[in-house]
């Protein structure tokens, strides 16, 4: 054992006496029968002075094992050469002549299969959604200002804390189970989808005054009971 | 077939020569393959992660050795690229496990209780519990001064760290898992 080593130990004991105790048990960690080959007894001994211990000394907390490095060497020669065979992570041939009629192909195949699995209560176009949303807003902003003006308790904030309350989700599913029978063509006829749907200046949004006029003047009790 | 005896200067040579490439790299690997298999088994803990990088680590060599300056000793050089390979190994096995558990002793007992190849009792398995929980730059210079018993100039060599750096991570590391260990 090398004085360094020895030093080492030393400090060890002092400085962490569990730590040292713990290490002077056996190695527990056990390399498969067969792993190291007989060349134990061919290992080099190395001439710096740090590696001159016998590494086949039982009493060393290390077991070194026979047969893992049985024939390691050829297994990693052969291991390259397949790697070299193959190109080692190269490409085949041709692969960029080849590709971009691979990239429309792929294509053709992923549009045919949208449009046969084509659901309309699942349409996925945006315009399709914007569609949903904008029929269930209004339907949802009529239902809610017209509760909160029969029972008086509206306010603005009331009405818009309704709103944002429902989410996109809810007011798509509402519509795939109300409006089943109405396709995109059909709701593409009732809203312009070219126009600015959606006005940037929220003065321009449904004033609250219009609407409770629109309602009370041009629909009977019946018909706001029944949305009720 | 060349001796793995040879000075390292005279292997790197006939590597670089293509009649003799094959046989001087199949020296260099039993020469060092034993004290990189145990750096990285003891890295690694499972003999089947320790064979999986130690081979790639010799692909890398294999790869490399062409461009091998040798202004640094050839097994610090081999040793740094385990240590990377190991690195990159277990950042990998992270990502795949469920849990973030950074320091991931507790899936450490269970894997190392389930591995054939490992003998040891609780009290071992806690070290490597305890050895587990250091920051990653502690627990290599803890396993390469202990277990390889590489000297702090070696260390520094292979782990592109100064001397005096290296002494407090192993100072460190020592304390942290005595901690560990009253604690447990």
């Amino acid at each position: 054992m090398t004085t360094d080593i020895k030093n080492r130990n030393e400090e060890l004991k002092r400085k962490a006496p569990r730590l040292a105790a713990l290490l002077q048990s056996e190695n527990p960690f056990r390399i498969p029968e067969g792993y190291f080959e007989d060349n134990l007894k061919n290992l080099p001994i190395l001439t710096s002075e740090t590696f001159d211990k016998d590494i086949t000394d039982s009493k060393k907390s290390f077991n070194l094992p026979e047969s893992y490095f049985k024939n390691l060497d050829n297994r990693i020669l052969s291991r390259i050469k397949e790697l070299e065979k193959s190109g080692g992570g190269g490409i085949p041939e041709d692969y960029f002549e080849t590709l971009p009629a691979m990239i429309i192909n792929k294509i053709h195949k992923e549009e045919k299969a949208d449009n046969s699995n084509r659901n309309v209560g699942r349409i996925r176009t945006i315009r399709s959604r914007i569609v949903k949303v904008m029929a269930a807003a209004a339907v949802l902003t009529g239902l809610v200002l017209s509760y909160g003006i029969l029972t008086q308790q509206s306010s603005e904030d009331d009405v818009l804390a309704g709103l944002n309350s429902v989410s996109t989700s809810d007011l798509e599913s509402y519509l795939s189970n109300q409006l089943d029978h109405l396709d995109e063509d059909e709701l593409n006829t009732v809203i312009d989808l070219n126009a600015d749907i959606i006005p940037d200046d929220e003065k321009e949004w449904i004033n609250e005054d219009e609407l409770e006029k629109f309602i009370l003047d041009d629909m009977d009790n019946a018909t706001i009971e029944d949305l009720l | 077939m060349i001796s793995e005896n040879l000075p390292d200067e005279k292997l790197i040579r006939l590597f670089k020569a293509e009649a003799t490439r094959e046989a001087a790299f199949a020296a260099i690997i039993r020469k060092y393959q034993e004290r990189l298999y145990w750096h990285l088994r003891r890295m690694l803990h499972i003999h089947e992660d320790a064979d999986d990088v130690l081979q790639n680590t010799f692909i890398k060599v294999w790869k490399n050795l062409d461009k091998f300056r040798e202004d640094a000793r050839l097994y610090t050089w081999l040793y740094r690229i385990a240590t990377n390979e190991a690195l990159t190994h277990i950042n990998k096995e992270k990502k795949h496990r469920s849990g973030s558990i950074d320091n991931d002793e507790l899936g450490l007992a269970e894997r190392l209780r389930a591995d054939e190849y490992f003998d040891g009792d609780e009290a071992a398995i806690k070290l490597q519990e305890a050895i587990a929980q250091l920051p990653e730059k502690q627990k290599l210079v803890f396993n390469m001064r202990y277990f390889q018993e590489l000297k702090y100039d070696e260390l520094s060599e292979i782990l592109e760290t100064s001397v005096g750096a290296l002494k407090a991570s192993y100072h460190h590391a020592v304390k942290k898992i005595e901690q560990y260990l009253k604690s447990a």
